[in-house]
């Protein structure tokens, strides 16, 4: 059994899901769902389809070009049964995966690292604009909460130390994968 | 879906283009499926062949328009309604078979169809 890509969205199909239409010239097109095989008969680009994989890689929204999917392939001809070839493969897809993954969420942080900065100060602004909103009048009695207000510029440092932390630990983890995935699946050969 | 009257088209290099269908050889109110035999009468041909307008054949589906499952679960359908033509001694007509084929036809073992055509989907 094969999990073949929808010719519209590019999304898996698993078995018995979807449906196929074969044109004269014997050409086969497979459709996940009927919303798909609807627009394929409105003959509607997939290139401009918000939600297809061909809109996200042309659009830099997703990995495209990568060494990784160099692996998934058609082969038409199965290979004789060797016991050493399939626990290699095995522990070659288990390991393509894992850097395939590493590579995708470093590129979507590296795609997102610009809304990052405008939501971090968005946050800070918020806070300076309405910090009487983080003293609670029923958890902090009267005078100890005027006191804070006398203290209010304390507070403001603590707080913006305390995101500049959160925030700080972002910027490791993004900073990580990348060097971590230096070392590339050399070692890795699959038939 | 083939009923009395549908306009199928035959498929292979006898010379008949159109057709029509006049009866389904199963129970009195059944509609045509992949792999089943009809009585055509063929209503265009191409010239200075075998088979000519107003002829009455057999023929068996090949390809058909309504959506129909699979053995596997999935769901397929064709362009048209393809059918290819039999003899008077019910032999396959033609030498060859044009287009795309079903392999419910392996099921029925009607093999030399798919023998004939170069695409089996």
């Amino acid at each position: 059994m094969r999990i073949l890509d929808c010719s519209m969205c590019g999304a898996p199909m698993y078995p018995g899901h979807g449906s196929t239409f074969v044109r004269n010239d014997a050409k086969v097109f497979r459709y996940c769902s009927k919303k798909c095989r609807k627009l394929f008969v409105r003959k509607v680009n997939p290139r401009r389809l918000r939600y297809s994989k061909a809109y996200r890689r042309t659009h830099n929204k997703e990995l495209s070009m990568d060494t990784t999917f160099d692996f998934e392939k058609v082969r038409n001809r199965p290979p004789k049964y060797d016991r050493e070839l399939y626990a290699s493969t095995i522990a070659a897809i288990k390991r393509v995966n894992s850097i395939q993954y590493k590579r995708q969420r470093s590129f979507y942080f590296n795609r997102m690292r610009s809304s990052m900065k405008i939501r971090k100060m968005a946050v800070q602004r918020e806070i300076k604009t309405n910090l009487s909103l983080a003293i609670n009048p029923v958890a902090v009695p009267k005078l100890l909460a005027d006191k804070i207000r006398m203290n209010s510029n304390s507070i403001l440092t603590q707080e913006l130390k305390l995101q500049a932390g959160t925030t700080n630990s972002v910027v490791v983890r993004r900073d990580q994968p990348e060097g971590s995935d230096s070392d590339e699946d050399s070692d890795v050969e699959v038939e | 879906m083939i009923i009395i009257k549908t306009i199928v088209r035959a498929t292979d290099t006898t010379g008949a283009r159109l057709c029509e269908c006049i009866k389904i050889l199963r129970s009195k109110y059944y509609n045509g499926k992949l792999t089943d035999y009809i009585i055509i009468a063929v209503k265009t041909a191409l010239t200075n062949r075998k088979i000519k307008r107003h002829e009455v054949y057999k023929g068996i589906v090949v390809r058909i328009k309504k959506k129909t499952m699979r053995f596997h679960g999935g769901k397929i359908t064709f362009e048209d309604n393809g059918i290819v033509l039999f003899n008077k001694r019910n032999e396959i007509f033609a030498s060859r078979v044009l287009g795309p084929v079903c392999t419910e036809l392996r099921k029925e073992k009607i093999v030399k169809i798919l023998t004939m055509s170069g695409v089996i989907i």
